[in-house]
């Protein structure tokens, strides 16, 4: 006889020992991500052979700021989560799969902790 | 007691034994291009760091991103963006169970190839009409 809760044979599932909560969080950000990236194009469009002041001064807009931080966080949280699926699915070897999933965790986050502390910096004017 | 070899997914054997397939092809393209996108990441950092740096550092940057080597990177790298963009909606799509029949899937493919294409063709023609050209 099992005497473990049906919640608990559940939990934890899946090659990323995360149940459902991998794949959810990986639709959600791609919802966020349709008018971010979108946003982004449009303003590439615009800015690609811009001058410096008007880079700086696109960045630095509470609007540009909002949407560049805004997409900075949802496609490094996004992207980090891809790449894992990637990395579980065929990097069988446990410890290269550790290590490469360690190094996109912290590439992620250090990748988005730079772009916004920039974005953050235009924007006050520093 | 032995262990058996546990199944893997996603099951490559499957397809590659029958002949490629534009599904697959798609598929597979989907994830090439969300990791390329990944370190496209990089290249925002880069530039958003030059921009930062001041008027020299974001001259150079747009030197080489200005570059027939750069704009080939650049024209990559939208490319995939609308990819990823285009096939990321049609697995929301599925993800509601909606479109899943194979005539659906191969309809829905082609059409994400031409519209992501088409949406490449259009940024790059507005970026160059906007102000004649990347300097």
């Amino acid at each position: 006889m099992n005497l473990r809760t049906p919640l608990s044979i559940i939990r934890g599932r899946g090659t990323a020992h995360n149940g459902v909560h991998h794949w959810f969080s990986l639709r959600l950000s791609a919802i966020a991500l349709i008018p971010l990236s979108i946003w982004l194009m449009v303003s590439l469009i615009c800015v690609s052979t811009a001058d410096h002041a008007t880079a700086v001064a696109w960045l630095a807009s509470p609007t540009g700021a909002l949407f560049a931080v805004l997409f900075i966080i949802a496609a490094t949280f996004h992207g980090q989560m891809g790449l894992q699926e990637v990395v579980v699915d065929y990097v069988h070897n446990e410890s290269c799969k550790l290590g490469a999933l360690i190094l996109i965790k912290l590439s992620a986050f250090a990748l988005a902790t730079l772009c916004i502390l920039v974005i953050v910096r235009m924007s006050l004017g520093a | 007691m032995t262990t058996r070899e546990r199944p893997l997914s996603p099951h490559l054997e499957l397809y590659v034994i029958q002949k490629p397939q534009f599904t697959m092809a798609l598929s597979m393209t989907h994830r090439i291009t969300g990791v390329l996108l990944f370190f496209g990441l990089i290249i925002i950092a880069w530039w958003l760091l030059a921009v930062v740096a001041g008027p020299e550092a974001y001259a150079t940057a747009q030197q080489v991103l200005g570059s027939w080597f750069g704009r080939l990177v650049l024209l990559g790298w939208s490319f995939c963006l609308f990819y990823h963009l285009c096939n990321g909606i049609r697995h929301l799509v599925w993800d509601t169970g909606r479109g899943m029949e194979t005539q659906q899937i191969t309809r829905s493919g082609i059409a994400m190839l031409g519209i992501s294409i088409g949406l490449t063709l259009l940024t790059w023609i507005l970026a160059y009409a906007s102000r004649g050209g990347p300097t």
